[in-house]
C-alpha cells in the first residue's frame, strides 16, 4: 500500500511517497506564496519518481505551517506527531527527537511504542532556527550551504556573543570589518545555532539514539557542535529535511 | 557658599548619546548625535555640542556623571552611575508624579517603577531581543524606504481591525511583512500590524512590573506616536512624554551629579 506525506514548511515543501517498507521518492520545492501550488509541484514530482499515479496512493498525510491549506484530500497530523512517527519508523531505536526548521524548532522524547513523552518549542525566536543561517549567510557573502564547508577551515575560535538574530548581524558584520577570517565567523554562527539546540534539549530528560533532523541538519559543522555540547551521539539521517513528511504519511498510513 | 552648580550627565547608550548641562535645577544645553566607532570620542563631542550652545566653558562645570551602555567610556566622568537610576531620577524632573517609566532605546528597553523621589523600586530590562526597540524600527523603515518618523503616523492611519503578524520576532514580523507587500496589502496596513506586533512585547515586559500612574514614556521610541498610542490604548492610560524624550538618562545624570557635589562639598566643609 502507498501512501504520501507533505511537510509545508516556513521554506521548503516537501513530498513523499512511502510503501511499507521504505521511502520509494521524495521532492523538496520552496514554499513560495501560494501553498496548493507549491504542493501541488512536490506532489507531482514525487510522484513522477516513483513511477506511480496519484490514484495509486491510498492516503496522503500533510503537515507543517502550510499543512492545512495544501487543497489535497488528506488528513492533517501536527508536526510534533509527525517527527515522532517519521524518527521512529527510520530509526526504531530513536528514543530523542531535535527538528530544526526555518522558523522553528523542538525537541522531544519518545517511549518505545513512539508517544511522545516530553515535548519543548520554540517557534517565537529566529536564533537557533534556520531563519538565522539564512542571515548570516547573506551578510558572509555565501550561500547556506557553504557555510559548514567555511566553517571546517576555520582556525581560530570566534564567538558570537548576542543571541538575537538581528543584533548578531551586527555583531558579525563588526567582526567582517574588524578583519576576522570569514571562515571564522562562519563556524561561529554553527556553534551559536548548536547552542541553541543544546539548550533546548537540556530542557529535556533525553535518552539515546537522539536523532537529529530538519533542513539544518544537514549542517554537518552544527550536528557536530552540537554533539559536543551535549556530550553525546548524535544521528542525523540522510535526508534530514524528509522525516517529518515521512512521519505524516505513516501517521495517515496507520490512522 | 556655592551660588550656581553647574553639572553636566553624558548618557553614552548603543546607538546614540546625549549630554545635558544642569545649571542649578534648569537645563542650561544639550545635545544628541549618534554614537561613533570610538566611544570615547563621541562621549567628548557630546560635551562638546552642548557646551557650544552655552557662554560657559568646560571648567565651569563642578561635576560630570556618565551614564548608559558606554558609561565606562566616559573617561573624564567623576562618577558613572546606572542608567537605570538616571532614568528614574530624569523621569522625575520633568513629571514628579512618575511611578513607571519606560525607556525605549536603540538597543534595549526597560521598564521601571520609582518614588516620589525618582529612585528605583522595581525594574525589568530586554536588551536580548530586538523586538520593542528602536532597531526593529530601523529594520522596518529600511525595508519600505521610509524614515523613522513616518512609521508611527503611517501606522495610525490605519481604523479598522488590522491582520495579526504570528510573532514578535523582528525577522519574522520583517518577512510576514514583506510577504503581505506581495500580495498587495497597503503599507499602511502593514505597518499597523507590525507595530501591533512590535507593541506587544514592549507589554510583555512593562507587565512584569507595576503599572502605577503616572506612566512617563522615554527613549527615541516614545517619538513614535505608533506605538505610543498602541501602549496607552492597550493600559488604558496616559503616557507622560518630556519635550526630548531622549535626554532623560542624561539629564537624570546631571541631577545625580549636582547631589554628589553638594554632597562632596558637605564632607569636605566638615
Amino acid at each position: 500500500m502507498l501512501s504520501a506525506g507533505i511537510d509545508v514548511g516556513a521554506e521548503t515543501t516537501k513530498a513523499v511517497v512511502v510503501d511499507d517498507r521504505r521511502v520509494l521518492a521524495f521532492s523538496v520545492v520552496p514554499s513560495g506564496w501560494e501553498t496548493p501550488s507549491s504542493v501541488r509541484t512536490a506532489f507531482n514530482q514525487a510522484l513522477k519518481e516513483a513511477g506511480v499515479e496519484e490514484k495509486s496512493i491510498t492516503y496522503i498525510g500533510t503537515t507543517g505551517m502550510g499543512g492545512k491549506n495544501t487543497g489535497l484530500e488528506a488528513q492533517y497530523f501536527t508536526d510534533s506527531i509527525c517527527n515522532a512517527k517519521g524518527a521512529l519508523w527510520s530509526f526504531p531505536k530513536a528514543r530523542t527527537v531535535i527538528d530544526i526548521g526555518a522558523e522553528q524548532s523542538q525537541a522531544m522524547t519518545l517511549d518505545g511504542e513512539g508517544r511522545i513523552v516530553q515535548y519543548t518549542r520554540n517557534d517565537q525566536c529566529a536564533a537557533g532556527a534556520g531563519a538565522f543561517l539564512t542571515e548570516m549567510a547573506s551578510i558572509l557573502e555565501l550561500n547556506i550551504g557553504d557555510i559548514s564547508r567555511a566553517a571546517l577551515l576555520s582556525r581560530n575560535k570566534t564567538t558570537i556573543n548576542s543571541t538575537c538574530t538581528i543584533f548578531a548581524e551586527s555583531e558579525v558584520i563588526s567582526l567582517i570589518n574588524e578583519g576576522s577570517d570569514k571562515n571564522d565567523v562562519a563556524r561561529a554562527v554553527c556553534d551559536a545555532v548548536a547552542l541553541k539546540a543544546a539548550g533546548l534539549l537540556q530542557e529535556l530528560k533525553i535518552e539515546k539514539e537522539i536523532i537529529f533532523i530538519g533542513g539544518v541538519a544537514q549542517n554537518a559543522v552544527i550536528a557536530d557542535s552540537l554533539k559536543s555540547g551535549i556530550g553525546q551521539e548524535i544521528i542525523v539521517p540522510q535526508e534530514p529535511r524528509l522525516i517529518t513528511a515521512i512521519g505524516a504519511a505513516r501517521a495517515a498510513l496507520t490512522k | 557658599m556655592i551660588d550656581e552648580i553647574i553639572t553636566a550627565g553624558i548618557d553614552i547608550g548603543s546607538s546614540s548619546a546625549q549630554a545635558v548641562i544642569l545649571k542649578n535645577n534648569s537645563i542650561l544645553s544639550f545635545s544628541n548625535m549618534n554614537v561613533g566607532v570610538d566611544k570615547k570620542e563621541t562621549a567628548a563631542n557630546a560635551l562638546n555640542k552642548a557646551l557650544e550652545k552655552t557662554n560657559i566653558s568646560r571648567d565651569d562645570i563642578k561635576f560630570i556623571v556618565g551614564t548608559g551602555y558606554g558609561r565606562y567610556q566616559v573617561s573624564f566622568a567623576n562618577k558613572n552611575v546606572t542608567e537605570i537610576t538616571c532614568h528614574a531620577r530624569g523621569a522625575n524632573y520633568f513629571f514628579p508624579g512618575a511611578r513607571t517609566v519606560l525607556d525605549m532605546g536603540g538597543q534595549d528597553c526597560k521598564a521601571m517603577n520609582c518614588d516620589e523621589e525618582g529612585r528605583v523600586t522595581a525594574f525589568v530590562m530586554n536588551e536580548k531581543c530586538a523586538a520593542g526597540t528602536g532597531r526593529s524600527m530601523e529594520v522596518i523603515a529600511r525595508l519600505f524606504g521610509i524614515s523613522l518618523e513616518d512609521i508611527g503616523p503611517m501606522s495610525l492611519e490605519v481604523q479598522e481591525k488590522t491582520p495579526q503578524l504570528g510573532s514578535s520576532c523582528v525577522v519574522f514580523a520583517k518577512s510576514e511583512a514583506l510577504r503581505m507587500i506581495r500580495n498587495g496589502i497597503p503599507r499602511n496596513i502593514v505597518l499597523a500590524a507590525y507595530c501591533d506586533a512590535l507593541v506587544h512585547r514592549i507589554l510583555q515586559l512593562i507587565n512584569r512590573i507595576e503599572i502605577k500612574e503616572e506612566l512617563v514614556i522615554s527613549g527615541g521610541i516614545a517619538k513614535n506616536t505608533g506605538v505610543v498610542k498602541r501602549i496607552e490604548k492597550s493600559l488604558g492610560i496616559q503616557a507622560h512624554i518630556c519635550f526630548e524624550p531622549q535626554i532623560v538618562g542624561a539629564l537624570g545624570a546631571a541631577i545625580i551629579a549636582k547631589k554628589m557635589f553638594q554632597e562632596n562639598n558637605e564632607k569636605s566643609e566638615k
